[in-house]
């Protein structure tokens, strides 16, 4: 795997080396400034596949720099782990705000680094996996097509809104928090209403935008708490919201389905698409609960969506218009 | 790209780490020079920004390598350190000077 560490201090550099080689990774290119890592990157005759950032650089910061890799041309899902110092919260959220895929902190262990990276390995040849199989089709046009084309129960990343990220750096992010002791977060799930019956009748394209808007309308509703959405699979998206006290479930629901009606989403013959969310009670993630356990609450939230819309065969009005609805058109 | 055994990377990092020692000893030592500097200056001048954000950053750096060298007390000192120096704290210098301590205690090391 062809891997580009940048870190302003070159010991740390020549210790990720080490590291890597420990691992039985050769392949390394280093960089001390994120000047030199984009002339690198610019350069380079073979597209990396792992970045390792340092944050705390002079000029431009390694979260900046991570944003600017995503931006480039075959970067947008290149895995990128940021190895540093630093551990507050605010820094592991901008990271992953900005597209880090993982977080690992200093003093870093080369055994951990070295799962984290095989992780990332993992992403890397699933995803050429997928591009190699489409390639090998006659037809591009239904190749593109294809590689568009999901099972219903696939994660799909949903690229270009804010606050949402793919479920593997959701999970990533709630590991490092809980790493921290940062804990004070609620876990909801959202489902969205028939949407197997959605990606029965649309394209591949036409269910991935439909994703997008109920992407954006669920990130939209908690936009005033510190937040990331990531979309499950299976019609579910899942929201990790911080704060002890925050608001119910019925009222990001309702802001959510307000934030969908405002968008008016349609397919691509103009026939407009009738989306609604529903919001599963929040899991609670406590200081108590750590490591594997705060991912697992992200499942435990879809488990309990899942039995709540059984039970109640979805709680649709059944009647009259719904009350966020009422609030727009009375 | 082969795996290797996690025992046997660990010992291959072990020692690589110990071949390494006498550089981050050098570089101990090039800091605290440079540290030593910067906290006169900022005992003379305690509201220059630039001058402190130079100090963080340099116990910002000491933090995260010191404990891959097995010296663990160390990073925490000058995490410490980063942080009142940061948040203003009174004992900021305090605890610079006892970082600086441990600092020559490693640069002296033969």
């Amino acid at each position: 795997m062809k891997i580009l560490a940048v870190d302003d201090d070159e010991l740390i550099l020549e210790v990720l080396v080490e590291a890597m080689s420990a691992n039985g990774h050769e392949d390394v290119t280093t960089a001390t400034s994120a000047e030199e890592a984009c002339r690198k990157i610019a350069a380079s005759a073979e597209p990396f596949e792992l970045f390792l950032l340092d944050i705390q650089m002079p000029e431009v910061t390694g979260i900046e720099l991570c944003r600017a890799i995503r931006r480039m041309p075959g970067h947008a899902t290149t895995p990128i782990i940021m190895v540093t110092a630093m551990s507050e919260r605010q820094y592991v959220t901008a990271a992953f705000a900005a597209g880090a895929t993982d977080y690992v902190t200093k003093p870093f262990d080369a055994l951990e680094l070295g799962a984290r990276i095989g992780m990332a390995e993992r992403l890397v040849k699933e995803h050429s996996r997928a591009e190699t199989s489409s390639y090998a089709m006659a037809d591009l046009r239904a190749a593109l097509e294809d590689q568009r084309k999901v099972s219903f129960a696939e994660p799909i990343n949903i690229e270009g809104v804010d606050g949402v990220i793919g479920l593997v750096n959701l999970e990533n992010y709630l590991l490092q928090l809980s790493r921290g002791g940062l804990f004070a977060t609620n876990i909801f799930a959202i489902k969205l209403a028939d949407a197997e019956k959605l990606y029965a009748r649309t394209n591949a394209s036409d269910f991935r935008y439909a994703l997008a808007d109920a992407a954006e309308a669920v990130a939209t509703a908690v936009s005033t708490r510190d937040h990331f959405v990531a979309y499950a699979g299976g019609g579910i998206f899942v929201a990790a919201v911080h704060g002890r006290e925050i608001e119910s479930r019925d009222y990001f629901e309702d802001l959510a389905n307000i934030a969908l009606y405002e968008m008016d989403p349609a397919d691509s013959s103009g026939a407009r698409l009738d989306l609604r969310l529903y919001f599963g009670e929040p899991v609670r993630v406590g200081m108590l609960r750590s490591g594997s356990a705060a991912v697992e609450a992200l499942y435990v939230a879809i488990e309990r969506i899942e039995d709540s819309l059984r039970r109640k065969s979805v709680r649709k009005p059944q009647h009259g218009k719904a009350p966020w609805l009422k609030m727009l058109v009375g | 790209m082969g795996m290797v055994a996690p025992d046997a990377a660990q010992r291959a990092m072990e020692a690589k780490l110990q071949a390494m020692r006498p550089k981050f000893v050098a570089q101990v030592t090039q800091r605290l020079f440079a540290l030593e500097d910067l906290r006169d200056m900022h005992e003379a001048d305690p509201g220059d920004e630039r001058i402190r954000a130079e100090l963080i950053h340099g116990a910002h750096k000491l933090a995260g390598i010191a404990g891959m060298f097995g010296e663990p007390d160390l990073g925490e000192l000058a995490r410490v350190t980063e942080n009142a120096l940061g948040q203003h704290d009174p004992e900021a210098l305090d605890r610079l000077d006892e970082l600086l301590g441990e600092m020559a205690i490693i640069a002296t090391e033969e």
